[in-house]
Protein backbone atom coordinates (compact mmCIF):
# COMPACT_ATOMS: atom_id res chain seq x y z
CA UNK A 1 0.00 0.00 0.00
CA UNK A 2 1.38 3.43 -0.94
CA UNK A 3 1.67 6.29 1.51
CA UNK A 4 -1.28 8.06 -0.07
CA UNK A 5 -3.46 4.97 0.06
CA UNK A 6 -2.46 4.42 3.66
CA UNK A 7 -3.42 7.94 4.74
CA UNK A 8 -6.67 7.71 2.77
CA UNK A 9 -7.51 4.47 4.58
CA UNK A 10 -6.73 6.11 7.90
CA UNK A 11 -9.01 9.00 7.05
CA UNK A 12 -11.87 6.73 6.06
CA UNK A 13 -11.51 4.75 9.28
CA UNK A 14 -11.40 7.88 11.39
CA UNK A 15 -14.45 9.44 9.74
CA UNK A 16 -16.46 6.26 10.11
CA UNK A 17 -15.62 5.68 13.74
CA UNK A 18 -15.70 9.19 15.14
CA UNK A 19 -19.05 9.95 16.69
CA UNK A 20 -19.84 13.66 16.76
CA UNK A 21 -21.08 15.67 19.68
CA UNK A 22 -24.85 15.51 19.82
CA UNK A 23 -25.00 12.57 17.45
CA UNK A 24 -26.56 10.14 19.94
CA UNK A 25 -29.39 12.54 20.82
CA UNK A 26 -29.98 13.41 17.19
CA UNK A 27 -30.08 9.69 16.33
CA UNK A 28 -32.68 9.03 19.02
CA UNK A 29 -34.86 11.96 17.95
CA UNK A 30 -34.69 10.96 14.31
CA UNK A 31 -35.34 7.30 15.02
CA UNK A 32 -38.58 8.21 16.78
CA UNK A 33 -39.64 10.30 13.79
CA UNK A 34 -38.67 7.51 11.40
CA UNK A 35 -40.67 4.95 13.40
CA UNK A 36 -43.72 7.22 13.32
CA UNK A 37 -43.35 7.87 9.59
CA UNK A 38 -42.89 4.20 8.85
CA UNK A 39 -45.93 3.27 10.94
CA UNK A 40 -48.02 5.50 8.67
CA UNK A 41 -46.50 3.93 5.57
CA UNK A 42 -48.66 1.28 3.96
CA UNK A 43 -46.58 -1.77 3.07
CA UNK A 44 -46.18 -2.49 -0.61
CA UNK A 45 -47.48 -6.05 -0.55
CA UNK A 46 -50.74 -5.17 1.16
CA UNK A 47 -51.40 -2.32 -1.27
CA UNK A 48 -50.38 -4.36 -4.26
CA UNK A 49 -53.15 -6.87 -3.71
CA UNK A 50 -55.65 -4.05 -4.00
CA UNK A 51 -53.81 -2.47 -6.90
CA UNK A 52 -53.63 -5.76 -8.77
CA UNK A 53 -57.35 -6.31 -8.37
CA UNK A 54 -58.14 -2.80 -9.56
CA UNK A 55 -55.74 -3.02 -12.48
CA UNK A 56 -57.23 -6.35 -13.52
CA UNK A 57 -60.75 -4.99 -13.35
CA UNK A 58 -59.79 -1.83 -15.22
CA UNK A 59 -57.94 -3.82 -17.88
CA UNK A 60 -60.93 -6.05 -18.47
CA UNK A 61 -63.19 -3.03 -18.79
CA UNK A 62 -60.86 -1.28 -21.23
CA UNK A 63 -60.45 -4.48 -23.24
CA UNK A 64 -64.21 -4.82 -23.42
CA UNK A 65 -64.62 -1.25 -24.58
CA UNK A 66 -61.80 -1.28 -27.12
CA UNK A 67 -61.90 -4.80 -28.37
CA UNK A 68 -65.43 -6.11 -28.02
CA UNK A 69 -67.77 -3.25 -28.73
CA UNK A 70 -68.45 -1.30 -31.91
CA UNK A 71 -67.65 1.87 -30.03
CA UNK A 72 -64.19 0.52 -29.34
CA UNK A 73 -63.07 1.19 -32.88
CA UNK A 74 -63.62 4.88 -32.33
CA UNK A 75 -62.01 4.92 -28.90
CA UNK A 76 -58.74 6.54 -29.84
CA UNK A 77 -60.50 8.97 -32.11
CA UNK A 78 -62.74 9.94 -29.22
CA UNK A 79 -59.78 10.69 -27.05
CA UNK A 80 -58.16 12.89 -29.65
CA UNK A 81 -61.26 14.56 -30.93
CA UNK A 82 -62.88 17.79 -30.07
CA UNK A 83 -66.13 17.41 -28.21
CA UNK A 84 -68.86 19.51 -29.71
CA UNK A 85 -69.66 22.22 -27.16
CA UNK A 86 -73.36 21.67 -27.72
CA UNK A 87 -72.99 18.03 -26.73
CA UNK A 88 -72.76 18.99 -23.06
CA UNK A 89 -76.59 19.00 -23.04
CA UNK A 90 -76.66 21.27 -20.03
CA UNK A 91 -79.30 20.88 -17.38
CA UNK A 92 -81.13 24.09 -16.61
CA UNK A 93 -81.04 23.69 -12.83
CA UNK A 94 -78.42 22.80 -10.29
CA UNK A 95 -80.27 20.21 -8.22
CA UNK A 96 -77.31 18.15 -7.04
CA UNK A 97 -73.55 18.02 -7.28
CA UNK A 98 -72.25 15.06 -9.27
CA UNK A 99 -69.44 13.80 -7.04
CA UNK A 100 -71.19 14.94 -3.85
CA UNK A 101 -69.51 17.01 -1.17
CA UNK A 102 -69.76 20.78 -0.86
CA UNK A 103 -68.40 23.25 -3.35
CA UNK A 104 -67.09 26.78 -2.94
CA UNK A 105 -67.55 29.16 -5.85
CA UNK A 106 -65.88 32.51 -6.30
CA UNK A 107 -67.09 35.49 -8.29
CA UNK A 108 -65.97 39.08 -8.23
CA UNK A 109 -68.86 39.75 -5.83
CA UNK A 110 -67.85 37.15 -3.29
CA UNK A 111 -68.00 33.50 -2.28
CA UNK A 112 -70.89 31.05 -2.35
CA UNK A 113 -71.25 27.59 -0.80
CA UNK A 114 -73.06 24.96 -2.87
CA UNK A 115 -74.25 21.88 -1.00
CA UNK A 116 -74.52 18.36 -2.43
CA UNK A 117 -78.26 18.84 -3.00
CA UNK A 118 -77.60 21.93 -5.09
CA UNK A 119 -78.72 24.44 -2.44
CA UNK A 120 -76.66 27.61 -2.29
CA UNK A 121 -75.70 30.18 0.31
CA UNK A 122 -73.87 33.41 -0.38
CA UNK A 123 -71.13 33.61 2.26
CA UNK A 124 -70.04 37.22 1.87
CA UNK A 125 -67.97 39.59 -0.19
CA UNK A 126 -64.82 37.54 0.25
CA UNK A 127 -62.07 37.64 -2.35
CA UNK A 128 -60.68 34.16 -1.58
CA UNK A 129 -61.64 31.14 0.50
CA UNK A 130 -60.26 27.80 1.70
CA UNK A 131 -61.95 24.82 3.33
CA UNK A 132 -60.85 23.48 6.70
CA UNK A 133 -60.04 19.73 6.59
CA UNK A 134 -63.55 18.43 7.29
CA UNK A 135 -65.49 21.30 5.79
CA UNK A 136 -66.63 22.65 9.14
CA UNK A 137 -65.08 26.07 8.56
CA UNK A 138 -63.86 28.26 5.74
CA UNK A 139 -60.92 30.65 5.85
CA UNK A 140 -61.81 33.83 4.03
CA UNK A 141 -60.05 36.94 2.82
CA UNK A 142 -61.65 40.38 2.70
CA UNK A 143 -59.26 43.27 2.15
CA UNK A 144 -56.79 43.21 5.03
CA UNK A 145 -58.89 40.82 7.11
CA UNK A 146 -58.53 37.08 7.47
CA UNK A 147 -61.62 35.43 8.94
CA UNK A 148 -63.06 31.99 9.65
CA UNK A 149 -66.73 31.40 8.97
CA UNK A 150 -68.77 28.21 8.91
CA UNK A 151 -70.69 27.12 5.79
CA UNK A 152 -73.79 28.85 7.17
CA UNK A 153 -71.88 32.10 7.14
CA UNK A 154 -71.44 32.48 10.92
CA UNK A 155 -68.26 34.35 11.77
CA UNK A 156 -65.99 32.52 14.23
CA UNK A 157 -62.94 34.72 14.32
CA UNK A 158 -61.15 37.40 12.35
CA UNK A 159 -57.78 39.11 12.44
CA UNK A 160 -56.33 42.18 10.78
CA UNK A 161 -53.28 41.34 8.73
CA UNK A 162 -52.07 44.87 8.07
CA UNK A 163 -52.11 44.44 4.29
CA UNK A 164 -54.36 42.81 1.70
CA UNK A 165 -54.90 39.14 2.47
CA UNK A 166 -54.52 36.70 -0.40
CA UNK A 167 -54.60 32.93 -0.78
CA UNK A 168 -55.79 31.72 2.62
CA UNK A 169 -54.93 28.02 2.92
CA UNK A 170 -56.21 25.86 5.78
CA UNK A 171 -53.92 22.96 6.68
CA UNK A 172 -55.46 19.66 5.69
CA UNK A 173 -54.47 17.24 8.42
CA UNK A 174 -55.95 18.38 11.72
CA UNK A 175 -56.62 21.94 10.70
CA UNK A 176 -54.33 23.49 13.26
CA UNK A 177 -52.94 26.17 10.95
CA UNK A 178 -54.05 28.67 8.34
CA UNK A 179 -51.41 30.09 6.01
CA UNK A 180 -51.94 33.19 3.92
CA UNK A 181 -50.11 35.93 2.09
CA UNK A 182 -50.20 39.53 3.17
CA UNK A 183 -48.18 42.31 1.56
CA UNK A 184 -45.57 39.97 0.09
CA UNK A 185 -45.18 38.02 3.34
CA UNK A 186 -46.16 34.45 4.11
CA UNK A 187 -47.94 34.32 7.46
CA UNK A 188 -49.41 31.55 9.58
CA UNK A 189 -52.09 31.70 12.23
CA UNK A 190 -53.49 28.90 14.40
CA UNK A 191 -56.85 27.43 13.41
CA UNK A 192 -58.53 29.33 16.26
CA UNK A 193 -57.22 32.68 15.05
CA UNK A 194 -54.43 33.02 17.61
CA UNK A 195 -50.66 33.26 17.20
CA UNK A 196 -50.55 35.12 13.90
CA UNK A 197 -46.94 35.49 12.76
CA UNK A 198 -44.85 36.11 9.65
CA UNK A 199 -42.68 33.33 8.22
CA UNK A 200 -40.94 34.57 5.08
CA UNK A 201 -41.09 36.79 2.04
CA UNK A 202 -43.22 35.14 -0.60
CA UNK A 203 -44.21 35.49 -4.24
CA UNK A 204 -47.82 35.92 -5.27
CA UNK A 205 -48.66 32.21 -5.44
CA UNK A 206 -51.00 30.28 -3.14
CA UNK A 207 -49.07 28.28 -0.52
CA UNK A 208 -49.86 24.56 -0.33
CA UNK A 209 -49.93 22.37 2.77
CA UNK A 210 -48.38 18.95 2.49
CA UNK A 211 -50.99 16.28 3.17
CA UNK A 212 -51.00 14.27 6.38
CA UNK A 213 -49.27 16.93 8.45
CA UNK A 214 -50.01 20.41 9.68
CA UNK A 215 -46.35 21.21 9.82
CA UNK A 216 -44.97 21.33 6.29
CA UNK A 217 -45.90 24.04 3.83
CA UNK A 218 -44.72 24.64 0.27
CA UNK A 219 -44.63 28.19 -1.01
CA UNK A 220 -42.81 30.26 -3.60
CA UNK A 221 -40.26 32.47 -1.90
CA UNK A 222 -39.05 35.94 -2.77
CA UNK A 223 -36.39 34.53 -5.10
CA UNK A 224 -38.92 32.52 -7.04
CA UNK A 225 -37.87 29.13 -5.65
CA UNK A 226 -40.25 26.65 -4.13
CA UNK A 227 -39.45 26.24 -0.45
CA UNK A 228 -40.67 23.60 1.94
CA UNK A 229 -40.84 24.97 5.42
CA UNK A 230 -41.50 23.50 8.84
CA UNK A 231 -43.88 26.16 10.09
CA UNK A 232 -43.46 25.22 13.75
CA UNK A 233 -39.71 25.59 13.76
CA UNK A 234 -39.51 28.13 10.96
CA UNK A 235 -36.92 25.94 9.28
CA UNK A 236 -36.47 25.39 5.58
CA UNK A 237 -36.68 21.67 4.84
CA UNK A 238 -36.02 21.83 1.13
CA UNK A 239 -35.78 24.08 -1.87
CA UNK A 240 -36.85 23.18 -5.39
CA UNK A 241 -36.41 25.22 -8.53
CA UNK A 242 -39.77 26.47 -9.77
CA UNK A 243 -40.82 26.87 -13.39
CA UNK A 244 -40.48 30.47 -14.58
CA UNK A 245 -43.68 32.39 -13.86
CA UNK A 246 -44.96 29.69 -11.50
CA UNK A 247 -48.69 30.13 -11.01
CA UNK A 248 -49.76 27.38 -8.64
CA UNK A 249 -48.68 24.59 -6.27
CA UNK A 250 -50.49 21.44 -5.17
CA UNK A 251 -49.59 18.31 -3.20
CA UNK A 252 -50.82 14.86 -3.98
CA UNK A 253 -53.22 13.63 -1.32
CA UNK A 254 -50.61 11.38 0.27
CA UNK A 255 -48.16 14.28 0.57
CA UNK A 256 -45.55 12.55 -1.58
CA UNK A 257 -45.58 14.55 -4.80
CA UNK A 258 -45.58 18.28 -5.35
CA UNK A 259 -47.02 19.86 -8.48
CA UNK A 260 -45.96 23.30 -9.67
CA UNK A 261 -47.25 24.87 -12.85
CA UNK A 262 -46.66 27.99 -14.86
CA UNK A 263 -48.29 29.04 -18.13
CA UNK A 264 -45.61 27.07 -19.98
CA UNK A 265 -44.62 24.19 -17.71
CA UNK A 266 -45.99 21.53 -15.44
CA UNK A 267 -43.43 20.27 -12.95
CA UNK A 268 -43.82 17.32 -10.61
CA UNK A 269 -41.29 16.22 -8.02
CA UNK A 270 -41.07 14.27 -4.85
CA UNK A 271 -41.40 16.64 -1.94
CA UNK A 272 -37.65 16.43 -1.47
CA UNK A 273 -36.95 17.58 -5.03
CA UNK A 274 -36.03 14.09 -6.23
CA UNK A 275 -37.58 12.49 -9.29
CA UNK A 276 -38.32 15.82 -10.85
CA UNK A 277 -40.05 15.81 -14.22
CA UNK A 278 -41.29 18.65 -16.38
CA UNK A 279 -43.75 18.82 -19.21
CA UNK A 280 -43.87 21.85 -21.48
CA UNK A 281 -47.11 23.03 -23.02
CA UNK A 282 -47.17 23.14 -26.83
CA UNK A 283 -46.41 26.46 -28.50
CA UNK A 284 -49.43 28.75 -28.33
CA UNK A 285 -50.99 26.94 -25.37
CA UNK A 286 -50.97 28.07 -21.75
CA UNK A 287 -51.59 26.05 -18.62
CA UNK A 288 -54.39 27.73 -16.66
CA UNK A 289 -54.83 25.30 -13.82
CA UNK A 290 -53.72 21.86 -12.68
CA UNK A 291 -54.69 19.43 -9.91
CA UNK A 292 -53.67 15.93 -8.90
CA UNK A 293 -56.23 13.22 -9.38
CA UNK A 294 -57.02 10.94 -6.46
CA UNK A 295 -54.30 8.40 -7.23
CA UNK A 296 -51.61 11.06 -6.80
CA UNK A 297 -49.97 9.88 -10.02
CA UNK A 298 -52.03 11.58 -12.72
CA UNK A 299 -52.78 15.24 -13.19
CA UNK A 300 -55.73 17.09 -14.68
CA UNK A 301 -54.80 20.19 -16.67
CA UNK A 302 -56.73 23.12 -18.06
CA UNK A 303 -55.03 24.68 -21.06
CA UNK A 304 -56.02 27.57 -23.28
CA UNK A 305 -54.86 28.18 -26.80
CA UNK A 306 -54.99 31.82 -27.71
CA UNK A 307 -55.76 33.38 -31.06
CA UNK A 308 -54.24 36.85 -30.85
CA UNK A 309 -55.73 38.63 -27.84
CA UNK A 310 -58.77 36.43 -27.52
CA UNK A 311 -58.94 32.92 -26.17
CA UNK A 312 -59.63 30.54 -28.99
CA UNK A 313 -60.20 27.29 -27.17
CA UNK A 314 -59.64 25.50 -23.89
CA UNK A 315 -59.08 21.89 -23.02
CA UNK A 316 -59.16 19.68 -19.96
CA UNK A 317 -56.57 16.92 -20.18
CA UNK A 318 -55.31 14.05 -18.09
CA UNK A 319 -51.73 12.99 -18.01
CA UNK A 320 -49.16 11.12 -16.01
CA UNK A 321 -45.87 13.00 -15.76
CA UNK A 322 -42.53 11.30 -16.03
CA UNK A 323 -41.16 8.63 -18.30
CA UNK A 324 -44.39 6.67 -18.65
CA UNK A 325 -46.53 9.75 -19.02
CA UNK A 326 -46.49 10.66 -22.67
CA UNK A 327 -48.72 13.48 -23.82
CA UNK A 328 -51.84 14.70 -22.08
CA UNK A 329 -55.06 13.08 -23.24
CA UNK A 330 -57.79 15.60 -23.92
CA UNK A 331 -61.04 14.72 -22.17
CA UNK A 332 -62.90 17.94 -22.95
CA UNK A 333 -62.39 20.72 -25.46
CA UNK A 334 -64.43 23.85 -25.95
CA UNK A 335 -64.34 27.35 -27.39
CA UNK A 336 -63.75 30.07 -24.82
CA UNK A 337 -62.01 29.94 -21.49
CA UNK A 338 -62.36 27.47 -18.65
CA UNK A 339 -61.85 28.78 -15.12
CA UNK A 340 -61.46 27.04 -11.80
CA UNK A 341 -60.64 23.34 -11.58
CA UNK A 342 -61.40 21.13 -8.60
CA UNK A 343 -61.64 17.42 -7.88
CA UNK A 344 -64.59 15.98 -5.98
CA UNK A 345 -63.88 14.48 -2.56
CA UNK A 346 -64.48 10.97 -3.89
CA UNK A 347 -62.27 11.61 -6.94
CA UNK A 348 -65.04 10.70 -9.37
CA UNK A 349 -65.54 14.12 -10.96
CA UNK A 350 -63.67 17.21 -11.97
CA UNK A 351 -65.55 20.48 -12.03
CA UNK A 352 -64.56 23.42 -14.18
CA UNK A 353 -66.33 26.69 -14.95
CA UNK A 354 -67.08 27.64 -18.56
CA UNK A 355 -67.69 31.35 -18.33
CA UNK A 356 -68.59 31.97 -21.98
CA UNK A 357 -71.46 29.49 -21.77
CA UNK A 358 -72.29 30.32 -18.11
CA UNK A 359 -71.97 26.61 -17.33
CA UNK A 360 -70.29 24.36 -14.81
CA UNK A 361 -68.97 21.14 -16.28
CA UNK A 362 -68.69 17.99 -14.19
CA UNK A 363 -66.30 15.63 -15.98
CA UNK A 364 -65.36 12.06 -15.26
CA UNK A 365 -61.54 12.24 -15.14
CA UNK A 366 -60.87 9.77 -17.93
CA UNK A 367 -60.89 9.76 -21.71
CA UNK A 368 -64.43 9.23 -22.95
CA UNK A 369 -65.84 9.83 -19.49
CA UNK A 370 -69.28 11.20 -18.75
CA UNK A 371 -69.81 14.97 -19.01
CA UNK A 372 -72.58 16.64 -17.06
CA UNK A 373 -73.21 20.34 -17.45
CA UNK A 374 -75.33 22.82 -15.57
CA UNK A 375 -76.45 25.96 -17.35
CA UNK A 376 -77.27 29.46 -16.23
CA UNK A 377 -74.96 29.24 -13.23
CA UNK A 378 -74.65 32.98 -12.57
CA UNK A 379 -78.36 33.55 -12.13
CA UNK A 380 -78.77 30.41 -10.02
CA UNK A 381 -76.05 31.51 -7.60
CA UNK A 382 -77.34 35.10 -7.40
CA UNK A 383 -81.12 34.90 -7.84
CA UNK A 384 -82.95 38.16 -8.30
CA UNK A 385 -79.96 39.94 -9.57
CA UNK A 386 -79.65 40.97 -13.21
CA UNK A 387 -76.21 40.69 -14.80
CA UNK A 388 -74.82 38.56 -11.97
CA UNK A 389 -71.11 37.85 -12.45
CA UNK A 390 -69.95 34.35 -13.26
CA UNK A 391 -68.74 32.32 -10.29
CA UNK A 392 -66.00 29.78 -10.88
CA UNK A 393 -65.55 26.69 -8.72
CA UNK A 394 -62.76 27.28 -6.21
CA UNK A 395 -62.69 24.37 -3.74
CA UNK A 396 -64.48 21.06 -3.26
CA UNK A 397 -64.90 19.46 0.12
CA UNK A 398 -65.06 16.97 1.94
CA UNK A 399 -65.40 13.45 3.21
CA UNK A 400 -66.98 14.05 6.61
CA UNK B 1 -7.47 -7.82 3.13
CA UNK B 2 -7.30 -10.21 0.16
CA UNK B 3 -9.36 -8.91 -2.73
CA UNK B 4 -11.47 -12.08 -3.07
CA UNK B 5 -12.37 -11.99 0.61
CA UNK B 6 -13.28 -8.31 0.39
CA UNK B 7 -15.46 -8.99 -2.67
CA UNK B 8 -17.17 -11.80 -0.79
CA UNK B 9 -17.94 -9.54 2.16
CA UNK B 10 -19.31 -6.90 -0.23
CA UNK B 11 -21.59 -9.48 -1.80
CA UNK B 12 -22.79 -10.62 1.62
CA UNK B 13 -23.50 -6.98 2.53
CA UNK B 14 -25.44 -6.45 -0.66
CA UNK B 15 -27.51 -9.59 -0.08
CA UNK B 16 -28.22 -8.53 3.46
CA UNK B 17 -29.19 -5.06 2.29
CA UNK B 18 -31.53 -6.46 -0.38
CA UNK B 19 -33.12 -8.63 2.28
CA UNK B 20 -33.63 -5.64 4.54
CA UNK B 21 -35.22 -3.61 1.74
CA UNK B 22 -37.55 -6.50 0.89
CA UNK B 23 -38.61 -6.84 4.51
CA UNK B 24 -39.02 -3.08 4.92
CA UNK B 25 -41.20 -2.98 1.81
CA UNK B 26 -43.32 -5.72 3.36
CA UNK B 27 -43.79 -3.77 6.58
CA UNK B 28 -41.00 -4.89 8.91
CA UNK B 29 -40.18 -2.16 11.43
CA UNK B 30 -37.13 -4.14 12.49
CA UNK B 31 -35.78 -3.97 8.94
CA UNK B 32 -36.29 -0.23 8.67
CA UNK B 33 -34.49 0.26 11.97
CA UNK B 34 -31.60 -1.87 10.77
CA UNK B 35 -31.34 0.25 7.61
CA UNK B 36 -31.46 3.34 9.83
CA UNK B 37 -28.66 1.96 12.00
CA UNK B 38 -26.57 1.23 8.94
CA UNK B 39 -27.04 4.47 7.05
CA UNK B 40 -28.16 7.31 9.31
CA UNK B 41 -24.80 7.86 11.06
CA UNK B 42 -22.94 8.41 7.82
CA UNK B 43 -25.72 10.73 6.63
CA UNK B 44 -25.60 12.80 9.82
CA UNK B 45 -21.81 12.99 9.87
CA UNK B 46 -21.53 13.90 6.19
CA UNK B 47 -24.15 16.62 6.58
CA UNK B 48 -22.49 17.87 9.78
CA UNK B 49 -19.07 18.16 8.18
CA UNK B 50 -20.39 19.84 5.06
CA UNK B 51 -22.82 22.26 6.70
CA UNK B 52 -21.07 22.74 10.07
CA UNK B 53 -24.56 23.26 11.49
CA UNK B 54 -25.81 20.53 13.80
CA UNK B 55 -29.49 21.43 13.43
CA UNK B 56 -29.24 21.56 9.65
CA UNK B 57 -27.39 18.25 9.63
CA UNK B 58 -30.09 16.62 11.73
CA UNK B 59 -32.77 17.96 9.38
CA UNK B 60 -30.88 16.82 6.29
CA UNK B 61 -30.27 13.31 7.61
CA UNK B 62 -33.83 12.99 8.88
CA UNK B 63 -35.51 14.28 5.74
CA UNK B 64 -33.30 12.07 3.59
CA UNK B 65 -34.34 8.99 5.52
CA UNK B 66 -38.00 10.01 5.45
CA UNK B 67 -37.71 10.52 1.69
CA UNK B 68 -36.27 7.01 1.46
CA UNK B 69 -39.28 5.65 3.36
CA UNK B 70 -41.69 7.54 1.12
CA UNK B 71 -40.01 6.06 -1.93
CA UNK B 72 -39.54 2.59 -0.49
CA UNK B 73 -42.30 0.99 -2.52
CA UNK B 74 -40.81 2.21 -5.77
CA UNK B 75 -37.26 1.23 -4.90
CA UNK B 76 -35.72 -1.26 -7.30
CA UNK B 77 -34.16 -3.98 -5.12
CA UNK B 78 -31.74 -4.96 -7.85
CA UNK B 79 -29.93 -1.68 -7.19
CA UNK B 80 -27.95 -0.98 -4.03
CA UNK B 81 -29.66 1.21 -1.44
CA UNK B 82 -26.56 2.91 -0.08
CA UNK B 83 -25.53 4.98 -3.11
CA UNK B 84 -29.11 6.07 -3.70
CA UNK B 85 -29.57 7.16 -0.10
CA UNK B 86 -26.20 8.87 0.06
CA UNK B 87 -27.08 10.86 -3.04
CA UNK B 88 -30.18 12.19 -1.27
CA UNK B 89 -27.94 13.32 1.57
CA UNK B 90 -25.22 14.76 -0.63
CA UNK B 91 -27.66 16.75 -2.75
CA UNK B 92 -29.39 18.16 0.29
CA UNK B 93 -26.17 19.15 1.99
CA UNK B 94 -24.84 20.79 -1.17
CA UNK B 95 -28.14 22.58 -1.73
CA UNK B 96 -28.08 23.82 1.85
CA UNK B 97 -24.63 25.34 1.55
CA UNK B 98 -25.52 26.93 -1.78
CA UNK B 99 -28.73 28.36 -0.39
CA UNK B 100 -26.77 29.83 2.52
CA UNK B 101 -24.34 31.39 0.12
CA UNK B 102 -27.15 32.81 -1.99
CA UNK B 103 -28.63 34.39 1.09
CA UNK B 104 -25.33 36.03 1.90
CA UNK B 105 -24.14 33.92 4.80
CA UNK B 106 -20.39 33.76 5.07
CA UNK B 107 -19.76 30.10 5.58
CA UNK B 108 -16.13 30.28 6.48
CA UNK B 109 -16.09 32.81 9.31
CA UNK B 110 -18.34 30.95 11.70
CA UNK B 111 -16.32 27.78 11.43
CA UNK B 112 -14.95 27.63 14.93
CA UNK B 113 -18.25 28.06 16.78
CA UNK B 114 -20.07 25.46 14.76
CA UNK B 115 -17.32 23.02 13.99
CA UNK B 116 -18.46 19.52 14.86
CA UNK B 117 -16.31 17.96 17.53
CA UNK B 118 -15.51 14.37 18.16
CA UNK B 119 -16.79 12.96 21.44
CA UNK B 120 -15.05 9.59 21.44
CA UNK B 121 -11.37 9.30 20.97
CA UNK B 122 -10.77 5.60 21.28
CA UNK B 123 -11.78 3.03 18.72
CA UNK B 124 -12.82 -0.53 19.44
CA UNK B 125 -9.25 -1.77 19.56
CA UNK B 126 -8.15 0.79 22.08
CA UNK B 127 -5.99 2.63 19.55
CA UNK B 128 -6.18 6.38 19.78
CA UNK B 129 -7.79 8.03 16.80
CA UNK B 130 -6.35 11.28 15.47
CA UNK B 131 -7.62 13.67 18.12
CA UNK B 132 -8.11 16.79 16.05
CA UNK B 133 -9.16 15.21 12.80
CA UNK B 134 -12.77 16.27 12.88
CA UNK B 135 -11.91 19.78 14.00
CA UNK B 136 -9.26 20.00 11.31
CA UNK B 137 -11.73 18.77 8.71
CA UNK B 138 -14.27 21.34 9.83
CA UNK B 139 -11.72 24.09 9.37
CA UNK B 140 -11.01 23.23 5.74
CA UNK B 141 -12.46 25.61 3.16
CA UNK B 142 -15.94 24.57 2.06
CA UNK B 143 -14.91 23.30 -1.37
CA UNK B 144 -12.11 21.08 0.01
CA UNK B 145 -14.20 19.92 2.93
CA UNK B 146 -17.10 18.95 0.69
CA UNK B 147 -14.83 17.05 -1.68
CA UNK B 148 -13.15 15.18 1.19
CA UNK B 149 -16.46 14.23 2.80
CA UNK B 150 -17.99 13.10 -0.49
CA UNK B 151 -14.88 11.04 -1.28
CA UNK B 152 -13.99 9.47 2.06
CA UNK B 153 -17.27 9.36 3.95
CA UNK B 154 -19.87 8.98 1.20
CA UNK B 155 -17.44 7.03 -1.02
CA UNK B 156 -18.00 8.86 -4.29
CA UNK B 157 -15.35 8.67 -6.97
CA UNK B 158 -13.72 11.95 -8.06
CA UNK B 159 -15.67 11.73 -11.31
CA UNK B 160 -18.96 11.38 -9.47
CA UNK B 161 -18.09 14.28 -7.18
CA UNK B 162 -17.28 16.41 -10.22
CA UNK B 163 -20.69 15.59 -11.64
CA UNK B 164 -22.46 16.32 -8.36
CA UNK B 165 -20.78 19.68 -7.92
CA UNK B 166 -20.69 20.63 -11.57
CA UNK B 167 -16.94 21.27 -11.71
CA UNK B 168 -14.14 19.62 -13.73
CA UNK B 169 -12.69 16.39 -12.39
CA UNK B 170 -9.24 17.94 -12.24
CA UNK B 171 -10.59 20.57 -9.87
CA UNK B 172 -11.92 17.84 -7.60
CA UNK B 173 -8.59 16.02 -7.64
CA UNK B 174 -6.88 19.24 -6.73
CA UNK B 175 -9.31 19.94 -3.88
CA UNK B 176 -8.87 16.42 -2.55
CA UNK B 177 -5.09 16.68 -2.67
CA UNK B 178 -5.02 20.03 -0.90
CA UNK B 179 -7.57 18.82 1.63
CA UNK B 180 -5.57 15.69 2.39
CA UNK B 181 -2.38 17.68 2.68
CA UNK B 182 -4.02 19.97 5.20
CA UNK B 183 -5.27 16.99 7.18
CA UNK B 184 -2.10 14.98 6.89
CA UNK B 185 -0.70 15.94 10.24
CA UNK B 186 -3.90 14.72 11.89
CA UNK B 187 -4.46 11.58 9.87
CA UNK B 188 -1.13 9.88 9.53
CA UNK B 189 0.09 10.53 13.02
CA UNK B 190 0.37 7.13 14.69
Amino acid sequence: MTGTQERERELVEALRKSELDGEALARQRTLETVRAAYAEHEPRQRRRRWTAALVTAASLTVAAVIGLTPAGADFRQWVEDTIDPQSTNPRPELTRLPGGGTLLAQSRDGATVVQADGSRRFLGAFSATSWSPHGLNIATADGGTLAAVDPAGTLHWSISAGAKVRFPAWSQDLGYRVAYLSGGTLKVVAGDGTGDHALAAAANVAPAWRGQTDRVLAFVDGEGDIRLIDVDRGRTLGRIAAPDGVRGLAWSGDGVRLLAFSPRDVQVSEGDGEGLSRWRAPAGAEVEDAVFLGDGERIALVQTRRDGDRTASSTVSIFEPGARGGSPQVIFRTPGRLRGLALSPDGSRLVVGWKDADQWLFLEPKPGGDVRAVDNVSAQLAPGRAQAPFAAPSGWCCSR
Amino acid sequence: MPRLLAAGIDELSRRRERGLIRKAQAGSEQAIEELFRLYWPVAFRAASYITRDAAAAEDIAQESFLAAIRNLDRFDRSRPFGPWFKRLVANRAIDWTRARKLRGYELEEDAIDHAPRRSEHVDGGGRELPEDLTAALALLPLDQRTAVVLRYLLEYTPGEIAELLGVPRGTINSRLRRGLDALEGEVVRP
